[in-house]
């Protein structure tokens, strides 16, 4: 496979990841203000 | 409800959300390995972005919907909670519709201008049907918008922007899908890639629908997270105007109590 096509897979890959983690921390951040009221 | 009485939300996080990362990166890597390029396609490498693009366009559609579902059900209970909960599924539509604009103007530059031949900045609008029908729904649902900010009554602004969502909702579809067919606009939009089963290899078809399904956990999860910080901001605004009340009406009684 061309080499170029694993970089961009890397950095979807990359991408994706970050996604799912700021998700994760809102989902922390969302739940920490449900139990703090 | 009671804070006293209230249970501390302790769960962790949903066995669907985690499944999002595996689903996610292996929609990211076999894109780029597995399902190869589409040879009857203009730039045959570059039709990977179908696996981003096309999911966008009909999850879009799909939240405008949801948006619709809920202002209907606003119009027929009138509760506000309806109301946030449209308003959260159309900004979640009217972002995967900007994407889906972007990747679409990513798409035309590759297919249709030449790509990387032609000047950088050349190649990204075409004025196809398609292009033209998803800026006219942007334009409806960031009007929608406009008018919540307009109107400061809550009952008032539910029930109008209830109703120009339905409308909106209603003209989704004709104009994603009906206009751009009419005989009277030539649109180079492929046709039939999605519905066809030979307009897919069977890895690629894999790999979309693995991304949609990516893609709608996603936005779900977006939503949901919108919905429940919109739903504790108002209970925490609402107790705090209580307690103003309160102080207010403590203000008036002292006097009469002291004297």
């Amino acid at each position: 496979m061309n080499p170029e096509l694993w970089v961009v897979a890397g950095v979807s890959l990359i991408a994706v990841g970050g996604l799912f983690f700021y998700m994760l921390r809102l989902e922390g951040r969302v739940r920490d203000l449900e139990n703090r009221e | 409800m009671n804070s006293q009485t209230k249970k501390p939300n302790a769960g962790g996080v949903a066995l669907w959300k985690w499944l999002l990362l595996p689903l996610m990166g292996s929609v990211a890597v076999l894109s780029y390995t597995w399902a190869g390029a589409l040879p009857e396609f203009q730039s045959p490498e570059t039709a990977r972005i179908i696996f981003w693009h096309v999911p966008h366009a009909i999850l879009s559609m799909i939240w405008f919907f949801t948006a619709g579902f809920f202002s209907l059900r606003l119009l027929k209970n009138g509760d506000l909670k309806d109301d946030t909960r449209a308003e959260k599924a159309a900004e979640v539509g009217l972002v995967l519709t900007v994407l889906a604009t972007i990747t679409g103007a990513v798409f035309s530059k590759m297919q249709w201008a030449g790509g990387l031949n032609s000047p950088w900045y050349e190649g990204y609008w075409q004025w196809d049907p398609k292009q033209t029908a998803i800026l006219i729904v942007i334009l409806i649902f960031f009007a929608y918008f406009g008018l919540r900010s307009s109107v400061d009554e809550a009952h008032r602004r539910a029930r109008l922007c209830a109703v120009y969502a339905v409308i909106g909702a209603v003209l989704v579809p004709v104009l994603y899908y009906t206009l751009p067919h009419l005989p009277i606009f030539s649109s180079v939009h492929p046709t039939k890639v999605i519905s066809t089963r030979e307009g897919m290899s069977p890895e690629y078809r894999t790999v979309f629908w693995m991304s949609t399904l990516g893609f709608l956990g996603f936005s779900l999860w977006s939503y949901q997270m919108q919905v429940r910080f919109a739903f504790v901001a108002e209970r925490i605004l609402a107790r705090r105007e209580n307690a103003g009340a309160e102080v207010r009406v403590e203000a008036v009684r002292r006097p009469v109590t002291e004297s």
